[in-house]
């Protein structure tokens, strides 16, 4: 039953496209539905993101599963064929196969690594069941590809490296302090790189204090940080007058500047700041251009300074890493899609192989049942034998068919078995 | 058939370490597994040998400096498991590993003559030796955790990418402050039962030998850490220099020198 898979994606087209195909959830409980209806199709599975749409299907004809796909993207946008060409692709069976793997494990990902698809793809599969679309094949293979793309984040580093400034940030505290919950973190200036920076620390940490020269911006981010938390989190955002923030390094486990004030924290301030705090560690993100933070205060024991560019330097070995695992993973999913296809191979023999087993069993009860007729003499002891060294015949004989049936690729293997052997139609 | 035992849990042992020094070098994080795997496997041999030991050996068990080493690489192993679930600390391997491999090597080869069981016939006999031993894995773990540590702050201040897997660098410090302030009450409990052994059976205190001096002075560098961590915040790569000099010179004490009065 060939696997059809057909879609556009980042990768061919650009998002102005991209957006005229996006096919809203409600369109899975009424579209694919009413696909299901020709009797072609089995089975039949939607990915709608903002980097991707794409939709699987299960036919018994390849090539009416071809047509059903391109009229499914009509009825969203109609495009001429020639440019349909250079916007989708269309993958078959094991290349489909391979092609989940990817997408649900992230690999073919705007950004590689980023695990928010992989709860997508299971999504668009829950949409998908409930709309009734799903079977056996598709179930089996969605389940598998969530596993192969734990599989791969477990023993590849592929998701554990940042690829922004600010996840960068967040992803050096974590290393430095651990669980964030208890961290404190002071913002110094209200620019848009300090905003992303916040946003990145998010609910993560005990508490978030901005401050700034002009006090009414220091209270507008802080207002519009908490309007964009949920409404359990903690680390709601507070304000410190800036003449005071200076005296206050103490109080913070992580100091992020972003200001126009050139230096505004020298190694002596660092280093009274640190004496209030026991030396426990600080970790100061200066993403300001021109810097904030004397270069010399990097030196201070326990303190951890990074500027602007050893953020990128941080991002870029992220990505390099990312890219040296993206290799790795594609090993784990070549093996899984391998070994997918066998199983269903193994699986499609499976009615032949009892019918096969059935059928001699049949023609070995009969000659038995002879063979007793014209012996009756014969005890319980030779009874079992008889029976025992025809099961071993029946055996030995089917053995190399049956191994056949499960180690062939294709269905003509078992055709020809079924066709040997004058067994039912097959399935 | 005990020979068979204690071959067999060296080169368990010696399989273990260099699985995990590959894991380490080579970032096979899939080995971590095998690496658990091979070690439950020795560690169950090497507590039965443990055990054979407690049943053979005569009162105080820890006869000789031998059997003492074999049970401080026993529990350094016993360590690395609590550290691994606890902590998902798999990343000390490479460090702790090594050190006990090495330790359990000493205490195969490195035989020397028992205590005669003339000695004092006390419980505060065991009490001392296992609280002793104990101390000194710990130190000896406490160290590991330590070069784990400068070495991660290391990158961190040099902007160098991070060895992956390891904890932070606040629970590294946690680990070793914790193993520390453990350790150094051990030691106390052991020269404080020393001293006790010393005052029942031969009317003094202290006999002025190397491993009473030894002993004591360790006790003394790891105080001296321990409360200027507290008191003046004595933290990362500034409290590597004492807690280095207090467990070299426990270790030279428990190895190198023997009490006075045994000889």
């Amino acid at each position: 039953m060939p696997l059809i898979v057909t879609g556009l994606s980042h990768k061919t087209a650009p998002l102005e496209i991209r957006e005229r195909f996006s096919a809203a959830s409600s369109l899975v409980s009424e579209v694919l539905p009413k696909l299901l209806l020709d009797a072609d199709l089995d089975e039949a599975f939607l990915i709608s993101t903002c980097n991707r749409t794409e939709l699987y299907l299960v036919c018994r004809n390849k090539e009416r599963g071809e047509i059903l796909a391109n009229e499914f993207f009509d009825s969203l946008e109609k495009i001429s064929s020639e440019k349909r060409r250079h916007l989708f692709y269309q993958l078959v069976d094991g290349a489909a196969l391979g092609h989940l793997f990817r997408v649900t494990a992230s690999l073919d990902a705007m950004v590689v690594g980023e695990t928010q698809v992989t709860g997508q793809v299971k999504d668009a599969y829950e949409r998908a069941k409930g709309a009734g679309t799903v079977g056996p094949y598709l179930n089996k293979l969605v389940q598998r590809s969530l596993e192969v793309a734990k599989r791969i984040r477990t023993e590849t580093e592929i998701s554990s490296h940042p690829v922004s400034v600010s996840s960068a940030a967040v992803n050096l505290a974590e290393n430095i302090f651990g669980d964030l919950k208890e961290r404190t973190v002071l913002i110094v200036g209200s620019g848009e790189m300090a905003q992303l920076a916040a946003q990145h620390f998010g609910d993560k940490i005990k508490s978030l204090t901005i401050t700034n020269r002009t006090e009414s911006k220091a209270r507008e981010m802080a207002a519009s940080f908490n309007a964009g938390l949920p409404a359990e989190a903690l680390a709601k955002a507070g304000v410190l007058p800036y003449e005071k923030f200076q005296e206050s390094l103490g109080s913070y486990d992580v100091i992020v500047t972003s200001t126009s004030a050139g230096i505004i924290l020298t190694p002596d301030l660092v280093e009274a700041g640190m004496s209030l705090r026991k030396n426990h560690p600080l970790f100061l993100i200066d993403i300001a251009v021109p810097r904030n933070i004397d270069p010399a205060v990097n030196k201070i024991p326990n303190v951890y300074l990074y500027d602007i560019d050893d953020l990128q330097g941080v991002v870029q070995a992220g990505m390099a890493e990312r890219a040296k695992e993206a290799k790795k993973a594609e090993a784990i999913i070549f093996d899984a899609t391998v070994s997918f296809e066998k199983e269903m191979d193994q699986r499609k023999a499976a009615p032949t192989i009892t019918e096969l087993s059935r059928k001699f069993e049949g023609i070995r009860e009969a000659e038995v049942a002879k063979v007793l007729r014209c012996l009756p003499q014969l005890g319980d002891r030779e009874r079992k034998e008889l029976e025992a060294c025809t099961k071993r015949i029946v055996s030995k004989i089917l053995h190399e068919p049956i191994v056949g049936l499960k180690e062939e690729e294709g269905s003509s293997y078992a055709e020809t078995v079924r066709r040997l052997f004058k067994l039912g139609t097959e399935n | 058939m005990h020979l068979s035992c204690v071959l067999g849990v060296f080169a368990i042992y010696l399989l273990a370490t260099l699985v995990s020094l590959v894991r380490a070098l080579f970032f096979k994080q899939g080995l971590g597994r095998l690496v658990f795997g091979i070690l439950i496997v020795g560690f169950l041999l090497h507590t039965t040998l443990l055990f054979y030991y407690l049943g053979t050996n005569q009162y105080p068990y820890f006869i000789n400096r031998s059997y003492g080493l074999l049970f401080i690489s026993w529990f350094l192993i016993l360590l690395f498991f609590i550290l691994s679930k606890k902590l998902k600390f798999e990343a000390v391997s490479p460090y702790l590993l090594p050190i006990a491999l090495v330790t359990y090597l000493l205490s195969v080869i490195g035989r020397e003559a028992e205590l005669s069981g003339a000695g004092p016939q006390s419980v505060w006999v065991v009490v001392h030796f296992v609280s002793i031993l104990l101390a000194l894995s710990l130190f000896i773990l406490g160290f590991g955790v330590g070069l784990t540590f400068i070495i991660q702050e290391g990158r961190l201040k040099a902007k160098k990418p991070l060895l992956a897997r390891f904890p932070s660098l606040e629970v590294l410090d946690q680990v070793r402050t914790r193993t520390l302030w453990l350790g150094w009450v051990l030691l106390t409990i052991g020269i404080f039962s020393g001293m006790l052994l010393s005052w029942i059976y031969y009317q003094t205190l202290l006999f002025y030998d190397p491993r009473q001096i030894g002993a004591l002075a360790a006790w003394a560098f790891y105080l001296i850490y321990l409360a200027a961590r507290s008191k003046r915040g004595w933290r990362g790569r500034h409290g590597v220099l004492l807690p280095l000099l207090g467990l070299l010179v426990i270790f030279l004490t428990v190895l190198a020198a023997r009490h006075n009065f045994l000889t």
